[in-house]
């Protein structure tokens, strides 16, 4: 049975938000996204740092749409445990698998003569 | 007065609601109840599937260098007698269980999305037919139900077998995931009045944390089995060791799907005996939040130990220690659940009705699985038991004596409610005794040739290795099994010519499903409960046990009505019932889907016939109502 | 909180109103559980890509073929069609069909140039030579990317069949706008995984 609770809880007290917010959260996300890509423009910047740097703007930006386009910050808690639940576990496993074949594989000394460079 | 009710464009009374009858109605059924009897009907036939193929290995095995069985066929017997009872038996049945009970057991009129549920069941029974479709070609699945890469690869298994079991797996994963879905929003959402999440039973909690199990096990499943499908189809490389693919890869993906399966086949199962173990003790169950509690520490421990199937794969020591502790970790709540299932019986005024003796055998055997897992856990000890029968007798003891028991258990218990007649339960009790015996005369001696060297998945052994009695003996002890059966099916079969008319409450019962009539009505409730605990029968038979509380049959369903102790009556607000429609959408989706996948077996065009299939399914459903009048869209 | 009762006046299609335990729409909570799952698929295919890509025994390597200014603008596009998609949301939640057709049109119509920038891009590695057979860079790259522009395919279907099925009363309506917001729950996670897979493997593979 398809049901449609209460009209009024999907925004519990906060108000649709106006054009003007949404178009201010599209800026933001538009300047991130070209800061991303005039890092990617600077050869100066050290690798670590360049891949720490794109991995903050990127949750930023992952951080923005899900909070205010999805509403997840507006919605019921239950939301965001479910979602959390989810994505938690999938870094968990991907940064497990990430580990076990990188830091604690025996065969990284194999990786490491490969003509691409890999395994850096 | 009579509740109106509205059914696919007919208005009527509850009085007068009679069940449809006849195939259509099956076939377009949503309803939660006759989608668990098909679930039912369906994996004790795959039961019986797996159960011959389990035979003809044992024939097999009975006398070193057989030729009974040659080495291909042992090869496709055993990978399909596993994946047969684990998707095609254990699941499913499991499902039959959700469906029939969950609404029940929380108050509600049926599942969250009804006709996602009759998909559910159609792509399983769809999946089933698909993967058992390679016997005839002499091609059936034969690389392990796991199918490790790269004995899966195009180079070594050239023929179709494994095609077989990535499509299968593929469809069948659908059947699972659908369900998953469907039953976390009923149980979050559907709840009666009044049934906090700390008053479910517990089986409704097990489902939850199955289900969440499922939907966040099962896509690291398919996205192992769709890189091997396209290693094996389009050429890529994932696990080809010649281009620096990595069959490891596989195993991983596997298994983190693979291990939290195992919780998904074994926490109904606890769900089950949960709520049998009470009621033939005439108590609670002893520690009802630890028992919640620990079911979804489980869960989550689960996903944390994947690689201890994996500790002779050369992982490296750092995670080879850290998989074995935190498998060590998981031995705790499940003590804890056994525990709490003792402090059940004890003290208990015990009846020794054939459920409770399934439910008890459960526990003694699951313990002594348990044993071995354990065992397991500890890498060393592992490395000589890996690959042996040793790991044969630990898995049968938990699945078959844990989870088979406790869902034979629920099959015995429940029977009456769903069928409305009792099975026999002195033929029941003869069925216990014969398959508890047969149970462990097959299993138990595969511990000691397990660590006397006697490998799995190898169709004979020589000779002179002093395996020969007790192979002989496990092979009675299957055709024992097998005998208690038949035991069964005659028990279930003289049952039908009988009347339907058990009663609604045979057991004295303590959840809401025995508050309906047996078998219940169609809409489950004419009033919807409001319920005030989590075992609210017995507190309304038994208040000088358990106190006054309002009783939840004449309470308003607005929990804003203050209850009318002087008259026990309300006003109510459900005068109308509405019923979903019937509809064959789901099983046209189902169609599309199977052949879909079938069409990389016998031709593309059948893949497109499929799809198209698929989309017109899913438009048609989605266009029509699922309540009222049809619409004319 | 609705009762019963209060099911019978709005269109009878579809709809009937029961009170949940939550006071949650079903479908929203089960589109959240399924976006919950669909981190797990794209977690383990996004796993085989990050310990394969850079395996390959053979060239061509990455270096050689990414154009991030091209893909920089195709990932604009697709952040700019969640915009378009909320927009959407908002006009149905105000019943205004109009507004409605619009944004929902644009949100689709952005998603196919998204996908018009992903064929033009595999047809251009496929002619340089990158195929999903060639090396473990081509498989892992072509599947990852292929599956979330199979993802966002079927998005597009369901964006234009709700922009059709809104000329068709009732069956978009302001009382029924969960249809749209779990539409917009599901394309907006398709953007945040290109989020992620463009940051993963575009810009920290070509830095």
């Amino acid at each position: 049975m398809s049901s449609q609770g209460r009209h009024d809880a999907s925004h519990g007290e906060h108000a649709h938000p106006d054009a003007r917010e949404y178009a201010l959260i599209a800026s933001i996300l538009t300047i991130v996204t070209g800061f991303e890509i005039a890092l990617y423009f600077f050869t100066g910047v050290g690798y670590s740092t360049l891949v720490g740097m794109l991995m903050v703007l990127m949750v930023v930006k992952f951080g923005m749409v899900v909070g205010w386009y999805m509403h997840l910050k507006f919605d019921e808690r239950l939301y965001t445990w479910i979602f959390g639940f989810g994505l938690g576990v999938a870094i968990v496993i991907v940064l497990s698998l990430y580990l076990l074949f990188t830091v604690f594989h025996p065969a990284e000394e194999v990786l490491r003569q490969l003509p691409s460079g890999a395994g850096h | 007065m009579a509740t109106q009710v509205t059914t696919a464009g007919r208005i009527t009374t509850t009085d007068q609601f009679a069940y449809p009858k006849g195939i259509w109605s099956w076939i377009s059924t949503v309803d939660h109840k006759r989608i668990g009897t098909l679930y039912l009907v369906t994996s004790m036939f795959f039961f019986l599937v797996g159960g011959i193929e389990a035979l003809l290995i044992r024939i097999q095995l009975t006398e070193p260098e057989s030729t009974f069985i040659s080495a291909s066929t042992y090869n496709q017997l055993f990978t399909m007698h596993g994946t047969t009872m684990i998707f095609l038996v254990v699941m499913p049945l499991s499902a039959a269980f959700f469906n029939l009970l969950v609404p029940l057991m929380i108050g509600a009129r049926d599942v969250a999305f009804p006709r996602l549920n009759a998909f559910s069941y159609w792509v399983y029974l769809f999946g089933a037919i698909l993967i058992n479709l390679g016997w005839f070609h002499g091609a059936a699945p034969d690389a392990g139900w796991f199918a490790y890469a790269n004995l899966t690869s195009q180079e070594y298994s050239a023929g179709q077998n494994v095609d077989y079991w990535v499509m299968g797996v593929q469809v069948l994963g659908l059947s699972s995931l659908a369900s998953a879905f469907n039953f976390i929003v009923t149980i979050i959402n559907m709840r009666a009045p009044g049934m906090g999440m700390m008053r479910l039973p517990v089986f409704v909690w097990m489902t939850l944390v199955t289900a969440v199990l499922i939907v966040m096990a099962f896509p690291s499943l398919t996205v192992g089995v769709t890189l091997l499908l396209f290693d094996r189809w389009f050429d890529t490389l994932f696990f080809v060791p010649e281009a620096n693919g990595q069959p490891l890869l596989w195993q991983h993906l596997f298994w983190i799907f693979g291990h939290p399966e195992v919780y998904i086949l074994i926490l109904p199962a606890f769900g089950i005996v949960s709520e049998i173990i009470p009621v033939f003790s005439k108590k609670p169950i002893f520690g009802y939040t630890a028992v919640v509690f620990a079911g979804i520490a489980i869960g989550i421990l689960g996903f944390s130990v994947w690689a201890h199937h994996m500790f002779t794969v050369g992982l490296g020591p750092v995670p080879t220690a850290v998989f074995a502790i935190s498998t060590m970790l998981i031995a705790l709540p499940t003590g804890v659940k056994i525990f709490n299932w003792i402090g059940t019986v004890w003290g208990g005024d015990l009846t020794f009705t054939t459920p409770m003796l399934m439910a008890l055998g459960m526990v003694s055997m699951f313990i002594i699985g348990g044993l071995s897992g354990v065992m397991h856990a500890s890498p060393p000890v592992d490395s000589h038991q890996q690959d042996s029968y040793f790991v044969v007798a630990h898995f049968h003891y938990v699945l078959f004596g844990g989870s088979l028991f406790s869902l034979f258990g629920g099959i015995y218990y429940w029977w009456p409610k769903f069928f409305g007649r009792l099975l026999n339960d002195g033929l029941g009790k003869v069925h216990f005794a014969l398959m508890f015996i047969g149970f462990n005369l097959t299993f138990f001696p595969m511990h000691w040739v397990g660590v006397q060297g006697m490998p799995r998945r190898i169709y004979t052994y020589a000779e002179g290795l002093n395996w020969d009695f007790w192979n002989m003996a496990m092979t009675v002890g299957a055709f024992i099994i097998a005998l208690s059966i038949l035991v069964f099916l005659i028990n279930a079969f003289l049952s039908f010519r009988d009347e339907p008319n058990a009663p609604d409450d045979p057991w004295d019962g303590a959840t809401l499903e025995w508050a309906t009539s047996s078998p219940p009505k169609p809409y489950n409730f004419e009033k919807v409960p409001v319920v005030t605990s989590n075992i609210p029968l017995w507190v309304e038979k038994y208040p000088e046990v358990y106190g006054h509380e309002p009783d939840f049959r004449e309470t308003s369903p607005d929990p804003e009505d203050q209850p009318d102790v002087e008259h026990g009556i309300h006003e109510h607000h459900d005068d109308h019932i509405h019923m979903p429609n019937p509809t064959i959408w789901p099983l046209i989706v189902s169609i599309g889907i199977t052949l879909g996948f079938a069409g990389f077996l016998y031709g593309w065009i059948i893949t497109f016939i499929g799809v198209a299939v698929m989309f017109l399914g899913i438009y048609g459903w989605v266009l029509s109502p699922a309540f009222g009048e049809p619409d004319h869209v | 909180m609705a009762t019963r009762h209060e099911a019978a006046s709005p269109p009878r299609q579809n709809i009937i109103e029961h009170p949940t335990a939550t006071g949650q729409d079903n479908r929203k909570l089960a589109m959240w559980c399924f976006l919950a799952s669909d981190c797990m698929f794209f977690g383990s295919l996004i796993t085989a890509y990050l310990v394969s890509h850079d395996r390959a025994a053979v060239p061509p390597y990455p270096n050689d073929f990414f154009d991030i200014p091209f893909t920089s603008v195709s990932a604009f596009v697709l952040l700019m069609s969640s915009v378009a998609m909320v927009l959407a949301l908002a006009g149905i939640q105000r019943g205004d069909l109009r507004r409605f057709r619009i944004w929902i049109l644009s949100t689709g119509l952005l998603g196919l140039i998204f996908l018009g920038g992903q064929i033009y891009e595999f047809t251009e590695f496929h002619h340089e030579g990158l195929r999903l057979s060639t090396n473990l860079f081509g498989s892992s790259f072509y599947v990852l990317t292929g599956f979330h522009g199979a993802h966002v395919t079927i998005g597009v279907f369901w964006l234009f069949s709700l922009f059709l099925a809104s000329f068709r009363q009732p069956l978009v309506t302001k009382e029924k706008a969960v249809n749209v917001e779990i539409a917009g729950l599901y394309w907006h996670f398709v953007d945040i995984v290109w989020i992620v897979i463009f940051a993963v493997v575009y810009l920290i593979e070509a830095g």
